[in-house]
């Protein structure tokens, strides 16, 4: 079959509204970041947390999110060029990085279900063995 | 901004094979998302039922009232960009098959929505935050 999709001006206009909003929602997880890690370091400071676990989810979670950020804050920047520009290379990098974005977020939420599944599973049979005791 | 007047004199720029494949593999994962995102909607609808007649019948009937509100709003608002995404992923999907390019439109028109509405969402709830730290602010030094 012919590939004979376009980026046409509607569409342009669509992806440009969604570079805003991509590159506002990259920074927002930035600072959100950053706040985090603050907390961390008062926390940290006030000796009123289970350092051990709270660094660990703190570097899980920020990595997750520093993953997924720069990946969205790339879509933005090659999406932009793109449209300004012209250019199907930057295009095919922007759609890459969103790609990513969205993979890590599925993947995320594979691993979330699995997780809840399996909790749900040791309830269970904990509940069971409890009741035959 | 880009409008109509100001993209229509770029030259046109197709989306080649590569492009196609990233879409293709986006459209998957979006779909996935979204139907996740619809469980996950559907979940919070039956333990706002739940949680509401629990706390009705446990404590006083406003507090049971409002948890249901409450959860019933944070279901209809996930809705939407539920909805988007997963018309997004739907509309590429049948975009990259047959080569449609209004349903290409139509897909990324979902895409802007689920962004815009997302990044709105955000703005809405840091402007609740800080006027929660102002009055916090103001109570604290008027004590």
């Amino acid at each position: 079959m012919e590939n004979n999709t376009n980026l046409t001006p509607v569409i342009k206009t669509h992806i440009a509204t969604t570079v805003t909003w991509a590159r506002y929602a990259a920074v927002l997880s930035f600072v959100n970041l950053g706040l985090a890690f603050l907390q961390l370091i008062v926390g940290a400071i006030k000796g009123n947390l289970n350092i051990f676990g709270t660094v660990l989810s703190f570097i899980i979670s920020g990595v997750i999110t520093l993953v997924m950020s720069i990946n969205l804050l790339n879509y933005s920047k090659y999406a932009k060029s793109s449209l300004d520009n012209g250019d199907s290379v930057h295009l095919y990098q922007a759609l890459y990085h969103l790609r990513t974005y969205f993979i890590v977020m599925g993947v995320l939420f594979l691993i979330i279900i699995s997780l809840l599944i399996l909790f749900v599973l040791i309830a269970i049979i904990a509940a069971i063995v409890a009741a035959s005791h | 901004m880009y409008n109509e007047k100001e993209t229509s004199s770029l030259f046109i720029l197709t989306i080649d094979e590569d492009s196609r494949y990233n879409l293709k593999e986006m459209a998957k994962w979006a779909r996935f998302l979204g139907i996740i995102g619809f469980i996950a909607v559907g979940l919070l609808f039956i333990a706002a039922l739940f949680s509401g007649l629990t706390a009705m019948s446990k404590t006083e009937g406003l507090y049971g009232i409002g948890m249901i509100f409450g959860l019933i709003i944070g279901a209809f608002l996930y809705l939407y960009p539920v909805l988007t995404f997963y018309r997004f992923g739907l509309g590429i999907k049948k975009a990259m098959l047959h080569n449609d390019q209004l349903e290409l439109n139509t897909a990324l028109r979902n895409l802007k929505n689920c962004f815009k509405y997302m990044g709105i969402m955000a703005i809405v709830l840091l402007s609740i935050y800080g006027i929660i730290a102002i009055v916090l602010l103001i109570t604290a030094a008027s004590i």
